[in-house]
């Protein structure tokens, strides 16, 4: 069980790494716009 | 305008949520705040990083000034209303509800009724206003009901920098829970927190910002399109707000779970939506509660109580299309969003009435059953409810006249 939840964790931070990779890789630093904040 | 007062946020510095300065600060923050001991300690440090965040939006004396008064007045309000709000008449709330929307109108648009909008002659922008201006309300109508009520605490509670650009609109009752815990939210799940946090960086920085565009509102307003594009545009628009609004507050709401201080969910699947009421109770939560539990439930008990009996069904009516106006005018007091109020407005009376005469005379017919059952009625429910809305914001970008002709392109015209 203990195994089992210490595997899900260390998948779970390895999914944390790519997105964190995916942001760096393609995120847009050129152009931002935040509609919202305008509200 | 004065001359030589410019406070256009625009024009100066700001901290950026894909920022490393946003970053660093985050961590300072959640590590500081959650070390400090409950009391004036955690209240401080946190006053601190409020502080220290909102000062990249402020630029000059003027909307420190203004922002100081509505935070000092609403403190007052509070209090007084607190110990003595039992004696005031039942206007008095209401007079200050309202004097606070209208400020909220007169400080969006200095434009707005020029010659009695005193913001019209001192301009002053102050980043999320509308979000201080509904805390401000929220905190006014429900004081009474508060345990713990610090001014340090109510200053956090107004300028907490996760939530201060765009909300979510977080309640006081909620915030105080939290905050004056002996211990903040110890049981925090930080990889969940932290993974909310990538998500709403994907969605907004990298989603977002890089499909904008694909989105109709970016096109010239006087050029020509291939109908294709005018269609992928105008469907494209809805879901990259959703993706820029959403993925702002999966960041804030990640961040501020690892602060301990959690806020209040913003979106629950919206495009899962069969109808436009349905799609308003998964949209902007924080919103329509604010405006439901607000304005909505207020008038209609009003009119339950004091509204002749023959007229409470449209009297009912009257309030929805009033609190559309409401949130439609709270984006922008043009004619675009006027459009825009009605046209949900409208949408929601209409399910109302099919609700109360036309859905009770088909309940055991075969078409309701096949309504109810069927997934190519629910799918085209879903459908329907998206397009309806996406063609509705297009009056938030372009003018009646341009957005009515959009949407005959869209017809073929």
């Amino acid at each position: 069980m203990r195994d089992r939840m210490v595997a899900r964790d260390v998948a779970s931070v390895l999914w944390l790494v790519i997105k964190i990779a995916i942001v760096l890789l393609f995120m847009n630093s050129t152009q931002t716009f935040f509609l919202y904040q305008n509200f | 305008m004065i001359p030589g007062l410019n406070t256009d946020i625009s024009l100066h510095q700001q901290i950026y949520l894909n920022s490393w300065h946003f970053l660093i600060l985050s961590i300072f923050a959640v590590a500081l705040v959650r070390a400090a001991r409950p009391g004036m300690a955690r209240g401080l440090i946190l006053i601190c990083c409020n502080i220290y965040f909102i000062s990249y939006f402020m630029y000059g004396l003027y909307p420190v000034l203004v922002l100081g008064v509505l935070i000092l007045l609403t403190y007052a309000v509070g209090h007084i209303k607190a110990k003595w709000g039992e004696s005031w008449p039942d206007w008095v709330p209401v007079f200050i509800v309202v004097l606070l929307w209208i400020c909220l109108f007169f400080i969006k648009d200095p434009d707005l009724l020029a010659p009695v909008n005193a913001f019209h002659y001192y301009p002053v922008q102050i980043i999320g206003i509308s979000y201080l201006v509904f805390r401000s309300i929220s905190y006014v109508l429900d004081v009474e009901i508060f345990e713990d009520r610090t001014f340090v605490g109510f200053i956090n509670y107004m300028i907490f920098f996760p939530s201060l650009l765009a909300g979510p609109i977080e309640r006081y009752d909620q915030f105080e829970k939290h905050y004056f815990a002996a211990e903040l939210e110890p049981d925090v799940d930080v990889l969940a927190a932290l993974h909310r946090i990538a998500n709403g960086v994907i969605k907004k920085f990298v989603l977002a910002d890089n499909l904008m565009p694909f989105g109709i509102f970016m096109k010239p307003a006087d050029g020509d399109m291939a109908l294709p594009l005018i269609w992928v545009g105008v469907m494209f628009q809805l879901a990259l707000i959703y993706l820029d609004f959403s993925g702002y507050c999966d960041i804030v709401l990640g961040l501020a779970r690892l602060m301990g201080i959690p806020l209040c969910e913003n979106f629950d699947k919206p495009f899962r939506a069969t109808n436009i009421q349905d799609f308003w109770n998964r949209w902007h939560i924080s919103l329509s509660l604010f405006i439901r539990d607000y304005v909505f439930i207020p008038l209609n008990r009003l009119f339950v109580r004091h509204g002749p009996k023959s007229y409470q069904f449209f009297l009912i009516m009257a309030t929805y299309l009033f609190c559309m106006m409401l949130i439609a005018l709270w984006h922008g007091t043009s004619w675009g969003f006027f459009i825009f109020g009605l046209l949900q407005g409208a949408a929601l009376i209409w399910l109302q009435i099919l609700k109360r005469f036309v859905n009770p005379r088909f309940q055991n017919s075969s078409w309701s059953k096949f309504y109810k059952e069927s997934l190519l009625a629910h799918w085209s429910a879903r459908g329907l409810t998206y397009v309806f809305f996406s063609i509705s914001i297009l009056f938030w970008f372009f003018s009646p006249q341009k957005a009515i002709q959009i949407i005959k392109s869209l017809l073929g015209g």
